[in-house]
């Protein structure tokens, strides 16, 4: 399409000495046709977008008749509350539901407080080793995440904290990336001297933290929380490996269960159920914060 | 007014006995219940990777004769999980089980046990039924089948460590009507109209079909020149079972603890049979391409398949264990009438003339249970304690409910029509058997029976599992006609080179690669 | 009085270490340990120095699943840029103002958003060869005679699931591009169109430069996200990689040979292994972007700031919070 673009774009320079009333009709209609053409090729890549999300929703309120019979359709049907009911009796979806919130939430709030503390510390401190503990930090950055998660299970299992979310949830406290990142953001934001006439007005360190250093840096650490609020909510790997009993399941090891289960014949409807279950609300969140969020991507991508 | 007050008393009376005791007080089960402990606070976990102890009412009536008011375990909870091993039922327990915070009581299949076993995570039951005046061990050793019971015995000690009170022998069940369509013509196909019509059938199938390796590629060959939209099997997961084409399987490790090269020669058939059953598509396929547990596999067992083309097709056959019956192919049989259309199930609220007509009605294709090449069994879920657990007297006491009170077995079996690994309980039901409905009236329970004396559960290892996956890896390469998978020698030294990293220990060099 | 304040840094920076060193560090070290044992998962380990690390030279797997990763990211980061750019070159031009650039970049960011164990199944269940959706299409508009094996035919598998990882991520990486773009200045775009730069050379000589810093970021991450590659490939086959293997990624692997075969003392030398292909790739790329980056357009900057920007993107894209040493990264 760029080439028909520039082609046209060429045409347009020879043409330039003709007639003026020809070339304005020429140039509009030009103009309707690259545009049809644009447009045409965003409407077809907002499709590919959310077809899938489609497809679940509208099969989600289906029975399973209808779905493996009629194929795809673009009506809704009138299935939903008998998926819901089936979707709930074969599967512990809404209690994987609320661990999932739960966990996820703690992760937020921990990952974003102390990786806050964590970076405020290293910016605004000049201590002994400051550098070193920084440096230990950026060489674990390139270790891969799941490297280690069989010394994980086993180093869990030794404390007793397999198949507890407190597993899942405690590493959040030390989440490098974010302290990384926060410690890019708060060069930016914050300035030194605000502290020191803080300290002179004998404010203590934590509150000064807690009062000035933490309201500033509330955009960056907001941006990072939503990002670890979505990670969490759709870790499966960790959450496999290291949860087992049936009512500490998450969200996405229910869904990953719904496709060996029994009901795929009885009702493929109530798996659709599941899925949307688990995809409307960070769609949802997602809508509400986009704009700030994307702005904060945007801005991490210029800044690095 | 005397009278009166006579008449309540004992009115009084058989409620609190029907209501409380449930008429089990005259032989109140024997328990070492430890007066040091609070039950109600206490729990009992038990992890399981069916739900079927909760479905079959065996956490009720644990919770009834144990926990319940004025019973000795007063107020205790029950945990119970339910994860399937599909879903990591391993991956879940083995870790809990090393770092002591297992379940109390937990459940496997053979291959788990055995390793469980191995591990020492079981308790000794033998030692815990001696310490009970309840249990007469070396009566319930005799009542339960040797080799059931052996399959439970810890090789250390020489004494019972997990017990299961199914046996899963596995059959053919498939649909007689088709058949009779098939090969109704050939000598020796019974006559309809016989009593054990389906029986029959099933026989003459077993006998001249289904019988060896080779029999069973024609059948299916058969089965689609017949007709060809029809399939034997939904899909080579289906024959899996007959990989050994015998009886007397070879052991996948050897005395010397190795792999063992006869097993390799032994499986050679079997994974000819996997290639020439495969096709891309469905119509150069010999089977429906409906892979086990998949919605299309569930679905051909009522109804005709439609597929992304629009095409319909049939399945015949499904291999399937005791249970298979019960809780896979039974729930999605579906009914006709007399005119051969599709009787729906009639709601709860329906009037009893329709309940009455859809009770009577045929179930389409008309269901018959056939034999393999040979004998197999599929699943069955072991029961042992927790050697790590603190409150062991409570887990016994839960095994005890169920393995050792056979009035309570019988009572199970006669609801889920399963087939018992006890001769006491199965005895009688097999001799004043009716006949399963769903199989128009065939004594199904006879021939598990047969199967079930066949099988030899002493060649079972810890690597079996394993084994049989990495080498079902490379087999699906070669049917698909993978790349570097030009001949059987090259799934045999693919399959070497897996063992090679996968289980160091077991490898040894010189394998045969044809 | 400003060392007595400055004391209070450690204070700030302990919980983090703690739970770095107890969660993060020993697991580490814990999984280098289980590398030299052989251990089933239950009983002893038993010390065997480097015997695992010798398997891995005779072990075909390995190569495979590297060579499966190399040939899906492959796919996907072409047409994943591909697009992006696409976009970028869409929105950021000067004749033809389209709008919608802030919905539009939402809409393409929601792929993003989903579990990736819930996009596997979505896309097992439409890709299904027999009796999926996408084939089922294709039937009904005539398209095709013969069903497509998606899922079934090694290469096909392999590009699906390229295809899988487009859909997710090629928003993300318009969003990136476009901001690098629109930080720069409007006018640079302006005077090269007035001096009669066509847009292929508009996009040669400005748009490219301007994110090339961030196009080797998502080349990198694209790399070692794809080396990590799991809950795809595992969900979408039956957890073993077929078909052919083409599906079995390292972490596939690693996961099957310790969680199916019980043998954690290979599965965690693997795990071993593959740190360190990951850790040579970041330091292989982080000296070519340098490079490149300093020749071109970081003359004025030192060396030093270049890589430790980076390290600074690619550690924003390792490690988006979730449990350190254990999330599903899914790119």
């Amino acid at each position: 399409m760029d080439q028909v673009i520039i082609r046209k774009e060429k045409a347009e320079d020879v043409e330039s000495n003709a007639k003026v009333s020809k070339w304005k009709i020429n140039i509009k209609k030009r103009k309707l046709l690259v545009y049809t053409l644009i447009y045409a090729f965003l409407g077809l890549l907002l499709l590919l977008s959310v077809i899938p999300f489609w497809i679940v929703l509208i099969n989600s309120t289906r029975d399973g008749f209808a779905i493996s019979t009629q194929g795809l359709t673009i009506r809704p049907g009138r299935s939903l509350a008998e998926n819901y009911r089936i979707l709930t009796t074969n599967a512990n979806i809404i209690p994987a539901f609320f661990n999932s919130l739960k966990i996820s939430t703690l992760v937020t709030i921990l990952s974003g407080y102390f990786s806050a503390l964590t970076a405020y510390g290293f910016h605004v401190y000049k201590f002994k080793g400051k550098n070193f503990l920084f440096g230990v930090i950026l060489l674990f950055m390139m270790v891969p995440s799941q490297m280690a998660f069989l010394g994980y299970v086993q180093w869990m299992t030794r404390l007793g904290l397999m198949d507890t979310h407190t597993a899942l949830i405690i590493p959040s406290v030390a989440a490098i990336g974010t302290v990384f990142f926060l410690r890019a953001y708060i060069s930016s934001s914050l300035s030194r001297d605000l502290i020191e006439s803080a300290r002179i007005d004998g404010a203590g360190e934590l509150h000064i933290f807690h009062r000035i250093a933490l309201p500033l840096m509330g955009p960056g650490v907001a941006t990072m929380s939503i990002f670890a609020f979505i990670g969490s909510w759709n870790n499966y790997l960790s959450a496999r490996i290291i949860l087992s009993s049936k009512s500490q399941e998450t969200l996405p090891m229910v869904i990953a269960s719904l496709r060996a289960m029994r009901i795929w014949h009885q009702n493929q409807g109530a798996i659709y159920l599941g899925f949307a279950i688990s995809i409307v609300p960070i769609v949802v969140v997602f809508i509400f914060a986009s704009k700030y969020l994307i702005e904060n991507i945007s801005a991490g991508a210029i800044k690095g | 007014m005397k009278n009166f007050k006579k008449i309540a008393l004992i009115l009084l009376v058989s409620l609190l006995v029907l209501t409380g005791c449930g008429g089990g007080s005259d032989d109140e089960p024997e328990v070492d219940a430890d007066e040091s402990k609070d039950y109600s606070q206490e729990t009992l976990v038990i992890w399981s990777f069916t739900d079927e102890l909760q479905t079959a009412g065996d956490l009720d009536r644990f919770e009834e004769m144990y926990t319940a008011p004025g019973m000795p375990f007063e107020g205790l909870q029950i945990e119970f999980s339910a994860i399937p091993i599909q879903d990591g039922y391993m991956d879940s327990v083995l870790p809990a089980l090393s770092a002591g915070t297992g379940p109390d009581v937990f459940t496997g299949e053979l291959d788990h046990i055995k390793l469980f076993i191995e591990a020492g995570y079981y308790a000794n039951l033998e030692a815990m039924m001696e310490a009970d005046p309840d249990v007469d061990v070396a009566a319930e050793r005799a009542d339960y089948l040797e080799y059931i019971w052996q399959s439970g015995v810890d090789p250390a000690t020489d004494q019972l460590a997990a017990l299961s009170w199914q046996q899963t022998p596995g059959a053919i069940f498939f649909k007689v009507d088709m058949a009779a369509e098939i090969w109704g013509s050939e000598t020796g196909f019974p006559e309809e109209g016989s009593d054990n019509y389906n029986g029959e059938v099933s026989e003459w199938v077993s006998q001249n079909k289904f019988n060896t390796i080779e029999n069973l590629l024609a059948a299916q060959e058969e089965v689609k020149a017949a007709n060809a939209q029809w399939r034997l099997f939904p899909d080579d997961q289906a024959v899996r079972f007959f990989a050994a084409g015998t009886n007397n399987p070879v052991k996948w490790i050897d005395d010397d603890g190795k792999l063992n090269p006869e097993k390799i020669t032994e499986q050679i058939p079997y994974i000819e049979m996997v290639e020439a059953m495969y096709g891309d598509t469905i119509r150069e396929s010999l089977t429906a391409n409906a892979a086990e547990w998949s919605g299309p596999w569930f679905e051909a067992m009522g109804q005709d398949l439609t597929d992304a083309q629009g095409e319909k097709w049939q399945v015949m056959a499904y291999s399937m264990p005791t249970w298979g019956l019960r809780y896979i192919i039974e729930p999605n049989m579906v009914k006709v009438d007399e005119n051969g259309d599709l009787l729906p199930k009639p709601a709860e609220d329906a009037d009893q003339a329709t309940k009455d007509a859809y009770e009577e009605a045929e179930y389409k294709g008309n269901w018959g249970m056939a034999v393999g090449p040979n004998s197999y069994f599929w699943g069955g879920t072991y029961l042992g304690v927790n050697a790590d657990t603190d409150n062991s007297e409570v887990a016994y006491a839960f095994i005890k409910s169920m393995l050792f009170d056979k009035e309570r077995l019988a009572e199970r079996q006669s609801i889920d029509g399963d087939m018992y690994s006890v001769s006491s309980v199965m005895t009688p039901v097999i001799e004043s058997y009716e006949g399963r409905p769903a199989l128009g009236g065939m004594n199904h329970l006879e021939v598990f029976n047969q199967e079930a004396e066949k099988i030899d559960l002493s060649n079972i290892t810890t690597y079996d599992r394993g084994l049989n996956d990495l080498l079902g890896a490379h087999i699906t390469n070669f049917k698909e006609g993978a790349s570097g998978y030009d001949s059987i020698s090259d799934v045999l030294s693919k399959f070497y080179d897996d063992v090679q990293v996968t289980y160091p220990e077991i490898y040894v060099e010189g394998l045969p690669t044809n | 009085m400003k060392n007595i304040n400055d004391k209070a840094g450690y204070f700030f920076i302990t919980p983090f270490f703690l739970v770095f060193l107890l969660f993060n560090l020993y697991p580490i070290l814990f999984t280098i340990y289980l590398s030299m044992t052989r251990y089933r998962g239950f009983g002893n380990m038993v010390f065997i120095g480097a015997d695992n690390f010798k398997l891995i030279f005779r072990d075909p797997n390995v190569v495979n699943a590297f060579m499966n990763t190399i040939r899906i990211w492959g796919v996907n980061i072409f047409f994943q840029i591909f697009l992006a750019l696409l976009l970028v070159m869409v929105f950021s031009d000067l004749e033809y103002k389209i709008k919608g650039l802030k919905f539009f970049r939402v809409i393409f960011y929601l792929p993003n958003l989903i579990a990736a164990a819930t996009i596997a199944l979505i896309f097992a269940k439409l890709l299904d060869r027999d009796y999926g959706v996408v084939n089922q299409l294709l039937f009904s508009v005539g398209w095709i005679d013969r069903s497509i094996g998606w899922l079934t035919r090694p290469l096909l598998a392999q590009m699906s699931v390229s295809g899988i990882q487009t859909w997710m991520w090629f928003g993300n990486s318009f969003i990136l591009f476009m901001a690098s773009v629109q930080a720069v200045n409007k006018e640079i775009f302006e005077a090269a169109r007035i001096d009669g730069a066509g847009r292929l050379q508009i996009l040669r000589h400005i748009t490219l430069p301007s994110i090339k810093p961030i196009l080797m970021y998502v080349i990198i991450t694209g790399l070692i996200g794809g080396l990590q590659l799991f809950d795809i490939p595992f969900l979408i086959t039956d957890g073993r990689g077929f078909p052919a293997g083409s599906l079995n990624t390292m972490i596939v692997y690693i996961y099957n040979m310790a969680f199916t075969y019980n043998n954690y003392g290979y599965a965690s030398a693997l795990s071993f292994a593959l740190f360190l292909l990951i850790f040579m790739f970041t330091i292989i790329f982080a000296l070519v972007t340098n490079r490149v980056e300093i020749k071109e357009y970081f003359r004025d900057r030192n060396e030093r700031k270049a890589m430790n920007k980076t390290m600074n993107k690619a550690m924003e894209k390792a490690m988006p919070g979730g449990a350190p040493g254990m999330k599903g990264s899914e790119k």
